[in-house]
């Protein structure tokens, strides 16, 4: 299995990170983590889902491989059988861009610990509603504070992290995890098109 | 917002019939999601684990202290979602009548089956179901259990339980292949499985209708008072109510809604649970602390969604990770309390919201295609099911 060295600090594309809970205000020092992540085609380096909610009968999956593959999956909510699935390929920055916005915003470490810190209790705050569910898998992953570990498999779980966001915008993966939604499904749709325009041409 | 009252409960009337829950909450984390207590977040109580949560609390309405024997729920509507208030008064009527009704459900479709991929959905029995969770306190009847083996609930239509583990045969739907009747039993590890669904000691039958008065000398949620024969509470779910001999019925707070499908109102089991939760504190009918239920519409929310206890609207729901919800009922910065900390209500529990923060908020997804009519007929005519004509 080869794998990629992706320090944290290198390859931030987005402009100014996120404003998460960072050394300043006390918590953990997210932007100086580094970590890797598999380059091998079969392995899975992100699941990114959202399931669950009142009458929710179909549900899009992402997928992320070592390679840059990222696969979009429609699947029955009831079953999660896949009724449809479409393939692009990342570069290396897009990947680098998804996972260093994943690790850079807490999420790597996002526990329902956190969420009892900042709301002061870990239930869902909303009723019917679906939720996202983030799994990473590193080769290694490390933070000043936290020793290393590897390999780590982290995973991340809210239900409506929108609402979460809005109502506790001191919970910074809330509205980090929609984002992290938006830039995986925003990189599929862009790749798609434009693998369609190389297509026709 | 002109205040419109539309309906006052009786105190403390004979009820009439069975099988439910309260408002419990789901937990994700890294093993996850599971049902759980609601956490008091009374003063008394240094941390959750020092207070007696119990299994048999019940969960109040917003505004209920455990001393009220009047309490008002009042509901605004978005003023861009004006299209909802129709069905918004019906809904709100349905419950301040609460009246349970048999067949109630036209195309009434089980989670464990295919919906349709065509047609609306009612906004009617939307908002009859999301009024049901930040209304009333209701949770639904039914149950999330990790079906793939992949750490992730999925609704089912198993009766509502706890403490159950993802384990195979932890649940066994019994020789009657339903899900949801009386001789399921929902098992655990160590047997640790907690039944906290509200059943009929008589009969265990969620859908009967009769003058049994609704209290806790009717009522039960332990194994211990099912009748002979039966190993756990039945819930009203559409399959149930076939084996009962009462088609095209199913609990409003069942956890699916499928386009076409549509409620006309509640049944016994709606009713019931509501009715239980007037009963006060003591949990026992007719005396001096049962408390009636007011559903209030404040017209339209003006910008003042903060004076009512829920406010009603459409909403895009949906997002990168699909559809999402068609609506959905949000507790934001809110929690349950002891109401009163009194040895009586370590029992009970009630929606309450911090000072100065946000309504609840019903929201029914505007990605979706609704029906925003009332309904005027609710066995399927309107959907071109003619079978009952």
């Amino acid at each position: 299995m080869r794998a990629v060295l992706a320090v944290a600090t290198m390859l931030l594309t987005l402009g100014p990170p996120p404003e998460v809970h960072s050394p300043a205000s006390g918590g953990p020092d997210f932007e100086s983590a580094s970590f890797e992540v598999s380059t091998d085609p079969t392995d899975l380096v992100l699941f990114l889902t959202e399931r669950g909610g009142l009458g929710n009968a179909t549900a899009f999956q992402f997928l992320l491989y070592g390679d840059g593959r990222l696969v979009r999956e429609r699947v029955d909510n009831s079953n999660l059988k896949v009724l449809q699935s479409e393939e692009v390929a990342l570069t290396f920055d897009e990947t680098s861009e998804i996972l260093d916005h994943a690790v850079r915003s807490g999420l790597a470490e996002f526990t329902s610990e956190r969420v009892r810190e900042v709301v002061g209790h870990d239930q869902a705050i909303s009723v019917d509603s679906s939720t996202v569910v983030l799994e990473m898998n590193f080769i290694r992953y490390e933070r000043p504070g936290l020793s290393e570990r590897a390999p780590y498999t982290a995973t991340a779980r809210l239900t409506n992290p929108r609402i979460y966001a809005r109502a506790y915008p001191e919970l910074t993966e809330a509205s980090a995890l929609r984002r992290l939604q938006e830039l995986v499904a925003n990189h599929f749709i862009a790749s798609s098109r434009s693998e369609s325009e190389r297509g026709n041409r | 917002m002109k205040p419109v009252l539309l309906g006052l409960l009786a105190l403390g009337l004979s009820g009439i019939a069975h099988g439910g829950s309260y408002l419990q909450v789901r937990v994700c984390d890294d093993n996850g999601c599971r049902e759980t207590l609601p956490v008091t977040q009374h003063p008394s109580c240094p941390t959750p684990e020092d207070c007696p949560i119990t299994f048999f609390s019940i969960v109040h309405p917003f505004g209920y202290s455990g001393v009220e024997n009047q309490v008002e729920v009042s509901v605004c509507l978005l003023n861009d979602s004006l299209e909802l208030e129709p069905s918004l008064i019906e809904a709100i009527q349905t419950w301040n009548d609460l009246v349970a009704t048999t067949e109630n459900c036209a195309n009434c479709v089980l989670i464990e089956e295919t919906p349709p991929t065509a047609g609306s959905f009612d906004s009617y029995s939307a908002q009859l179901h999301e009024l049901g969770h930040c209304g009333m306190g209701l949770d639904h009847i039914n149950r999330t259990w990790d079906e793939q083996w992949d750490g992730f609930f999925e609704e089912t239509s198993y009766t509502r339980s706890a403490d159950v583990a993802a384990v195979a045969g932890a649940i066994e739907v019994g020789t009657d292949g339903i899900r949801g009747t009386l001789d399921d039993f929902h098992n655990g590890i160590q047997g640790s499985a907690k039944s906290i669904s509200w059943y009929r000691k008589i009969d265990n039958n969620p859908f009967a209708i009769d003058a049994t008065v609704i209290d806790i000398g009717s009522f039960d949620r332990t194994l211990s008072s099912l009748p002979g024969g039966h190993s756990w509470p039945a819930s009203a779910n559409r399959a149930v109510g076939e084996s009962l001999g009462v088609p095209n019925s199913q609990s409003v707070m069942y956890s699916g809604i499928a386009r076409e499908m549509a409620y006309s109102g509640l049944t016994a089991d709606d009713v019931n649970m509501v009715r239980m939760g007037m009963t006060g504190a003591d949990r026992d009918s007719g005396t001096s602390d049962d408390y009636s239920l007011q559903v209030v519409y404040d017209g339209p929310c003006d910008g003042d969604a903060h004076l009512s206890t829920i406010s009603v609207g459409l909403e895009d729901l949906s997002g990168p990770g699909g559809p999402g919800p068609i609506a959905e009922c949000r507790l934001v910065r809110l929690d349950y309390s002891f109401s009163v900390p009194s040895p009586a209500l370590t029992q009970h529990y009630s929606i309450v919201r911090a000072l100065g923060k946000l309504p609840l908020e019903v929201r029914l997804n505007s990605a979706y295609p609704w029906d925003f009519g009332p309904q005027l007929f609710a066995d399927g005519f309107e959907s071109g099911d003619l079978s009952r004509w």
